[in-house]
């Protein structure tokens, strides 16, 4: 990073100073430096570009694992939550642990009513 | 030997084992979902011993005969929540006298297709407590003689209005007097009694408002046409009720207030026990 304007005036000195200063020798002396970046921390703000729903039966993003699978911390060969995600042929996505259970009570989609049937599973 | 709790009854310990984990996590979002944006007219706290038990006072609609009263709910979750809905009962009932609504039984029962006590669309875990709430809070409606099924038309002309007349009545006399003078001796949290004893010193002249408009009505006979019970009107003792509660209420709800504002902690004092 390179501070462009250099004739921002450093608080330590006095405007005329500066000014004498800069008109004496103004393409020998480089302009005095004001400060140096000696560490910076980049921010990074990342969101999905899918759609990204909350199960509706936990209560969490689908993308994240579920509450079982959190609290029991499942975890796949690579270290990663292993709570894939269902999609139904309304569209409706879920955690697979939570529609597993509900299926069993009652084969529909608990926000649209449809009867449930799996289009895709995956994260 | 005491008869055995119906199955609905969330009165009856009977749990068959503990919440699961995600019923337990799912329980507090619902509840804290309900403290951030609580519905009009509904309030709620989680039992200070056991999470899965929810207490509600559902407060009677304005424009409906149940204006001003205090319909206090007992919620009890299950184990896998929200895969089965919890059981719900209310116990604003005068002890099992008093049908406030063709779907809310005398004895506590709440007859709702989504608790699975009435036909019609299910329980889905798409729900959740404050939905549920405001579910029951539709039952408290201008005109419940219609919530009957069957009874799409009057029997008799002028039977809704005649049970309006006796559900108003019933309302002040064992939702509001009652509740607030605690005559049923009901276990309701402290927390929700200060709500119901702040709200009716607000609601106060509205309730001596409904007396005042119906007052031609005392010692007239009141129906319910489903019970086909038959009750003499009191509005004028009713009236005396209300007054003697206010004056119970007036100097020691100062005294509750000066208290409330020494301690900040309030709302979120009760929050945080739940989670």
């Amino acid at each position: 990073m390179r501070i462009e304007e250099g004739k921002a005036v450093s608080p330590s000195k006095s405007p005329t100073m500066a000014d004498g200063v800069e008109r004496m020798d103004n393409e020998s002396i480089k302009p005095e430096k004001m400060f140096t970046l000696k560490k910076w921390n980049a921010v990074a703000m990342w969101s999905w570009d899918v759609e990204c729903d909350t199960c509706a039966i936990c209560r969490v993003q689908v993308m994240d694992a579920c509450l079982r699978c959190q609290a029991e911390s499942k975890r796949d060969f690579y270290g990663k939550q292993d709570c894939v995600v269902v999609w139904g042929e309304c569209n409706h996505s879920f955690h697979y642990c939570c529609m597993s259970l509900w299926v069993k009570q009652n084969n529909r989609c608990p926000l649209c009513q449809q009867e449930w049937s799996i289009q895709r599973m995956g994260k | 030997m005491p008869m055995p709790k119906p199955e609905w009854d969330p009165t009856d310990s009977a749990d068959g084992g503990t919440l699961s984990f995600t019923a337990s996590t799912r329980i507090k979002r619902d509840l804290r979902c309900i403290f951030n944006d609580p519905p009009a007219g509904i309030f709620v706290v989680g039992d200070e011993s056991n999470l899965r038990i929810v207490h509600a006072i559902i407060f009677g609609v304005v424009d409906t005969p149940y204006e001003g009263g205090f319909f206090y709910f007992i919620l009890r979750c299950p184990n896998d929540y929200p895969i089965h809905p919890p059981k719900v009962k209310l116990m604003t009932t005068n002890a099992g006298r008093v049908r406030f609504n063709p779907n809310l039984y005398k004895s506590g029962k709440v007859c709702l297709s989504i608790l699975g006590t009435w036909e019609g669309p299910a329980w889905s875990p798409a729900l959740q407590l404050s939905s549920l709430l405001i579910s029951i809070q539709s039952l408290l409606c201008e005109n419940p003689y219609f919530n009957e099924p069957g009874f799409v038309k009057e029997h008799v002309p002028g039977d809704s209005k005649r049970y309006n007349e006796y559900i108003r009545h019933e309302t002040l006399r064992v939702a509001v007097c009652g509740m607030i003078e605690n005559e049923c001796h009901l276990n309701i949290p402290s927390k929700l009694r200060e709500i119901m004893e702040k709200t009716f010193l607000e609601f106060y002249d509205q309730y001596v408002e409904i007396i005042k408009a119906n007052i031609h009505l005392h010692g007239t006979e009141l129906i319910d046409p489903f019970s086909k019970g038959r009750f003499v009107c009191q509005y004028k003792a009713l009236l005396t009720r209300l007054e003697k509660i206010k004056g119970n209420l007036m100097p020691q709800s100062e005294s509750v207030s000066k208290q409330a504002s020494c301690s900040s902690a309030g709302d979120n004092g009760n929050e945080g026990n739940l989670t």
